[in-house]
């Protein structure tokens, strides 16, 4: 074996060629099956991409870092089932780009966190997370609810994350900016619009409790409040999910 | 082939190079080392050949035992459950009335339950029940939606102004941002309520207040303004305030409204669940200091 | 006047022509401020570059002395320690916000979330990076006998490893942000450093090509699986699509699973490639050199960095255990970093030996004896990982802070301790110094730093065995005994203890810097010894 070895220590470029051979195996075999083999990513009903005002909530999720101390990653373990819901789905991020399962529970997952608490309460909590809850230590996000909603950007997100394979139609990308002030704009009614363009589980309401004004607040909380509702887990099937 | 040089202090052959001054042994793979790395291998073979591991194109191989992660947790669930129809057997009924007769269930079973509440209810009513700004006490008897075993049970099944087609409807309107009442209306009503409660307020106006709120109030909160169990309006007299009841309060609740939103648990909780939590707030209520 | 553009000055001018383009095209059209600000900094940095190589070149050739190049080592020496120092004060700013919730400040750039990849960049990329940088500089010309290949590179990837960490820290403050462990900087900064790794890369072929040894150092084979690794990583990882050259944002090519996985094959191979095979290179060639006894066995080291270089990028998956990620990988993670113990262990052991008939110096030489206490973290941390990437053990592990406790069993124990047991070793060598300045300020900071250490480590254990316990237990009729919020009501004293721990580390690390400085800052070796003559005749 030294003889040997002995001969690829003389030659820099092909010693480099061999690490690169060496390393990318395992790579290969573990990452690109991922691609090709068809129930990694379960069949479940329900399953959307993001709404403008839940894309740029998630972006400020991103932003925030909140991924440091939230998982969303519920485990196939009976005490992570128990507490937070039926297990995660790979089809639930299929549209995460990128994914946030996270690698800390220093606070709760929030796979599943959509609905459990009302908008009042998220936002109250959000901006003073230790007056709502003794004992807490998760950081307050006050500055969210000043802070105006931007939205210019948002038909370019859509564009970027439709490069990425995130089937957006042109007339949702083209309407984004409008998409996202109607879903949190509780005065003038257009949820009927919002849930043809997007589907029937769509959120239209004001959810910072400042109608008329669009902030981060209502941003972050719509995307919150959608975590863990699109998937119909009965349309699973079990047998056939097992992977 | 020339003669390997020997490092004097441990007796072994040096390699024969040399790179600014260090030198290497020639010592061989210590046998521990070998057999480390052959039974390491043979242990990731085992696993190799018994649950799912290496991949093809379209499918991989899924070992001998057929292993899956999520049928296995799905009937370590399963196990479980059927257990706590054992454990948790007085909530398995339905009858919430005849449970809540039952006062041997609060010794056996209040620790356990309480952990369900700390896990889902806490956040907004606080540990203690006690309720904090924008979220009842539900330890004051004094009930929104009456108080009995079913209604209790009905409103954490299907929530207030929540998102569930059954959900319970309490709105109190807007009166001054939507133009039911003129300012000085809203004021003097304050002052009415004010004095329904026994606080400082200014008598003449609660006069005028009386009439505005018999007119627009008394409806949902009653002629003498002590609730009404038909739309979760809250008594307004008994001092307990989920918004609060300072004169700025108070104008809050009359001038913008107020639409306090409670969860629907149905689908996330289950209805042993649902059952036990209906009971501990009774027990919690009972015991607590009035 | 006499004009000798070579090869590669016309390559690197190109270079940064398109990075100064690129920076002016980011502060005319970027949006934030920071991004505009990044834009400034871009243009700045390549355009004063530009400046620079004009000038040089107007002077005609560039010389190429026959000594080794030690200046951007010494760069890179003070770079390593200054994020040091930012990034442990970070670590410890985090450490008493988990303890005391209030040192958040509540402010946008000050809370928790924006704060830690400030930390865990500024350690493992700003202190681990450049301390890499420097010594593999160091490294590759002494066993090479050859100055380094190029006289514009070296500085090209200094200047421009440190700009894409300023770039990095100062965005993560802002917001700016992938998400993704460990390759947080968002796609303009990931070019920038693609740009300066490529440069890197054919630095170190390129010396290596010109050494005038027949044979190459596994030093350098650990320090070139750094380099090419980290790229590969780096390149896949970081695929994203921006959303246009007017904001800092891009979404990552792949999606959910298929992103967690990348992810992580990224994740844990930047502790393989970076944290663990960089500082390898670092062992092999500062511990037989400080304790002057030649290394074990030359044929553990070829199983150990074979073993490491396949393995490792396999292992990745243990980061997902019991997700939505398919079963077969999972157990394809496990099994080999189950494997993987028994290569990570032959270098634990080739170190160790390698003290043998040298063991004195570990009681007299407080550098041997941070390089000893490093190697014995680095076993411990991979026996630990090996352990945690048992699905069952993982169960209990993964989410809580016995990750943590691992993570810096090896970052503290293992990555800083070798760094600093080197630097003690380097900074008199590079700086001609007669030796550190005070021997008995080493061991202090050697002391403390253990100290800190087990701490810091033992603390994280307890926390996070409590948390995985909390949170799994069940009383006698199968409902949870503890709420989640018991469970982080209960971590206080812990957190604290961390804290205490992480401070004293920190002390430990101030005193090695001002040891260091008034090392630098003393009086200059009078007989400076040359390590021998600079061939010039290449051997390949
Ligand atoms: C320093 C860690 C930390 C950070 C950062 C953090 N959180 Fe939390 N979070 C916690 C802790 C601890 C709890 C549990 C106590 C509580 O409810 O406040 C929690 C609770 C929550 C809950 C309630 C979950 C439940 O089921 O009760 C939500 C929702 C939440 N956080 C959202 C966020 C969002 C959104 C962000 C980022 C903008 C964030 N958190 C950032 C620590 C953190
Ligand atoms: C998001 C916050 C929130 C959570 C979580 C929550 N509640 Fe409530 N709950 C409320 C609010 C707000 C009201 C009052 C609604 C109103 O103002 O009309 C309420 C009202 C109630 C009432 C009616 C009180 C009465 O006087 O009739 C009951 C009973 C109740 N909650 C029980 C529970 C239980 C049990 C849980 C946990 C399973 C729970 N709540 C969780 C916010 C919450
Ligand atoms: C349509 C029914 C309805 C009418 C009419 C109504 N209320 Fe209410 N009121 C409610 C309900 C329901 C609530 C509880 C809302 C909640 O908890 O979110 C409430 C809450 C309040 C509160 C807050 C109580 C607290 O505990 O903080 C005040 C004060 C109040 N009402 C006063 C009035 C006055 C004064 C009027 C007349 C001008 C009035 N209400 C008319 C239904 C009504
Ligand atoms: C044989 C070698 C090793 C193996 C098999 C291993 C395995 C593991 C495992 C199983 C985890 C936990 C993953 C999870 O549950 O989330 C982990 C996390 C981690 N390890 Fe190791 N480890 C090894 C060596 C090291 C070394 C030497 C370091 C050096 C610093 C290190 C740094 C880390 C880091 C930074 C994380 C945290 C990743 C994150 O979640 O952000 N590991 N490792
Ligand atoms: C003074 C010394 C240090 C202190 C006080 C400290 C403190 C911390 C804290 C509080 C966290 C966050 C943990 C959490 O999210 O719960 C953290 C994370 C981390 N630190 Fe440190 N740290 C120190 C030194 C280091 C060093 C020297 C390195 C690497 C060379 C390092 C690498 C990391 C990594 C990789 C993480 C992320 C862990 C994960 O995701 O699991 N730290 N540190
Ligand atoms: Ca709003
Ligand atoms: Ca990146
Ligand atoms: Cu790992």
């Amino acid at each position: 074996m030294s003889t040997q070895h002995q001969k690829l220590e003389r030659h820099s470029l092909v010693f480099a060629m061999a690490i690169l051979v060496v390393a990318s195996i395992g790579g290969l075999v573990e990452i690109a099956p991922l691609f090709t083999i068809e129930n990694t990513v379960e069949k479940v009903e329900g399953m959307r991409p993001y709404t403008p005002l839940e894309l740029a909530g998630r972006d400020i999720y991103v932003r925030e870092g909140c991924y440091a101390c939230h998982s969303q990653m519920i485990r196939t373990l009976r005490s992570d089932i128990e507490r937070y819901g039926h297990y995660s789905l790979a089809a639930e991020s299929m549209y995460d780009h990128p994914f946030q399962w996270g690698s800390k529970r220093t606070g709760p997952d929030l796979a599943r966190i959509g609905g459990k608490y009302s908008d009042a309460w998220h936002v109250a909590h959000l901006e003073a997370p230790r007056e709502l809850v003794e004992g807490s230590i998760m950081p307050g996000y006050a500055f969210l609810s000043k802070t105006r909603l931007a939205t210019g950007h948002l038909p370019a997100s859509l564009k970027a994350l439709s490069r990425a394979g995130v089937p957006y139609t042109e007339a949702q990308i083209e309407n984004a900016e409008k998409d996202a002030a109607w879903q949190a704009d509780f005065e003038q009614n257009y949820e009927g619009e919002l849930q043809e363009s997007y589907g029937d589980n769509v959120q239209v309401r004001d959810f910072d409790g400042a109608p008329g004004r669009l902030t981060e607040m209502d941003a972050l909380v719509a995307y919150l409040q959608m975590l863990g509702t699109l998937a119909d887990l009965e349309t699973l099937n079990p047998q056939e999910s097992s992977r | 082939m020339a003669l390997k040089e020997k490092d004097p202090v441990s007796g072994t052959d040096l390699t024969g190079h040399e790179w600014d001054g260090i030198t290497e042994l020639d010592t061989p793979v210590p046998w521990a080392a070998r057999w480390a790395l052959w039974g390491s291998i043979a242990i990731a073979a085992g696993y190799w050949v018994f649950y799912p591991s290496f991949p093809a194109v379209t499918d991989y191989a899924k070992g001998v035992l057929g292993y899956s992660s999520r049928l296995e947790v799905v009937s370590s669930l399963k196990g479980a459950e059927a257990e706590r129809r054992q454990t948790f057997a007085p909530f398995q009924s339905g009858d919430i009335a005849s449970l809540a007769e039952d006062p041997s269930l609060e010794a056996r079973y209040g620790a356990a339950i309480s952990k369900l509440y700390e896990d889902n209810c806490a956040a907004c009513h606080t540990a203690e029940l006690t309720g904090q700004e924008g979220f009842p006490n539900l330890t004051d008897n004094h009930w929104l939606w009456s108080g009995t075993a079913e209604e209790i049970e009905y409103t954490i099944r299907y929530g207030i102004n929540a998102t569930h087609d059954e959900t319970r409807l309490a709105q109190m309107l807007a009166f001054g941002a939507d133009e039911m009442l003129e300012k000085p209306q809203v004021n003097d009503v304050v002052e009415f309520v004010l004095a329904l409660s026994g606080r400082d307020h200014n008598a003449q106006a609660a006069e005028a207040g009386a009439v505005v709120f018999e007119v627009n109030c008394a409806a949902c909160h009653g002629d003498d303004g002590g609730g009404g169990y038909e739309n979760g309006a809250p008594d307004l007299g008994d001092g307990q305030w989920i918004y609060g009841g300072s004169r700025g309060d108070i104008y809050h609740s009359v001038y913008y409204g107020r639409q306090g939103v409670m969860p629907a648990w149905e689908g996330r909780l289950n209805d042993a669940q649902i059952r036990m939590l209906t009971l501990y707030l009774l027990w919690s209520a009972e015991d607590a200091p009035s | 006047m006499q004009r000798n553009l070579s090869v590669e000055d016309l390559v690197i001018f190109t270079a940064l022509f398109f990075v100064l383009m690129a920076g002016l095209a980011i502060l005319g059209w970027g949006v934030p401020i920071v991004y505009v600000m990044h834009g400034w900094l871009i243009a700045a940095a390549a355009g004063w570059g530009l400046i620079w190589m004009l000038g040089r070149a107007s002077g005609g050739a560039v010389k190429m002395p026959l000594e080794y190049n030690d200046r951007v080592i010494r760069f890179g020496i003070i770079a390593a320690l200054i994020w040091g120092i930012i990034g442990f004060t970070v670590g410890d700013i985090l450490a008493w916000q988990l303890a005391f919730p209030s040192f958040n400040g509540d402010m946008s750039w000050s809370n928790f979330g924006r704060l830690r990849p400030v930390h865990t960049s500024g350690v493992i990329f700003g202190f681990g990076g450049n301390a890499l940088i420097a010594t593999s500089f160091y490294v590759v010309q002494r066993t090479s006998r050859a100055r380094m290949a190029s006289e514009t590179l070296p500085w090209m990837i200094f200047w421009g490893y440190n700009l894409f960490m300023v770039i990095s820290a100062s965005g993560y403050l802002s917001g700016i942000t992938q998400s993704k462990e460990y390759a947080e900087p968002e796609w303009y900064a990931d070019l920038l450093l693609l740009i300066v790794w490529i440069g890197y890369l054919t630095l170190y072929l390129r010396t290596l090509a010109k050494r005038a040894e027949p044979h190459i150092y596994v030093a350098n084979w650990y320090y070139l699986a750094f380099i090419v690794v980290i790229a590969m990583l780096h390149v896949v990882n970081n695929l994203a699509v921006p959303v246009s050259i007017a904001y800092p944002k891009s979404y990552s090519l792949f999606s959910g699973t298929q992103d967690a996985m990348t992810q992580w094959w990224y994740g844990h191979n930047a502790v393989g490639f970076l944290l663990t095979a960089g500082f390898l290179g670092m062992l092999y060639y500062f511990l037989p050199k400080a304790v002057d006894r030649p290394v074990y066995s030359y044929r553990m080291s070829i199983v150990g960095f074979w073993g490491i270089t396949f393995l490792y990028l396999w292992a990745g998956a243990h980061h997902l255990h019991y997700t939505a990620l398919p079963d077969w990988v999972q157990y394809l993670g496990m099994t080999m970093s189950i494997i993987l113990l028994v290569p990570s262990w032959a270098s634990v052991f080739n170190g160790i030996l390698t003290l043998n008939g040298a063991w004195d110096k570990v009681r007299t030489d407080p550098a041997v004896r941070f390089m000893m206490v490093a190697i014995l973290f680095y076993g411990l941390s991979t026996f630990e990982g090996s352990f945690m990437a048992i699905r069952p053990v993982n169960s209990l592990s993964h989410y809580t802070d016995w990750t943590v406790g691992h993570v810096h069993a090896g970052a503290l124990g293992w990555v800083a301790f070798i760094t600093f047991g080197t630097m003690y070793k380097l900074v008199p060598w590079v700086w001609k110094r007669e030796g550190v300045y005070s021997l008995k300020l080493e061991a202090w900071h050697f002391w403390l730093a253990l100290t800190g250490t087990l701490i810091y480590v033992g603390a994280m254990w307890n926390s996070g065995i409590t948390q995985s316990l909390m949170w799994q237990t069940y009383d006698a009729d199968g409902a949870f005994l503890y709420s989640f919020l018991d469970s982080v009501v209960e971590m206080h004293p812990y957190y604290v203890a961390r804290a205490i721990g992480g401070l004293l580390y920190l002390i430990g690390a101030c005193i090695g810097v001002y040891n260091i400085y008034m090392t630098v800052s003393g009086p200059e070796k009078v007989e400076t010894q040359q390590a021998g003559p600079l061939a010039p005749q290449p051997a390949e």
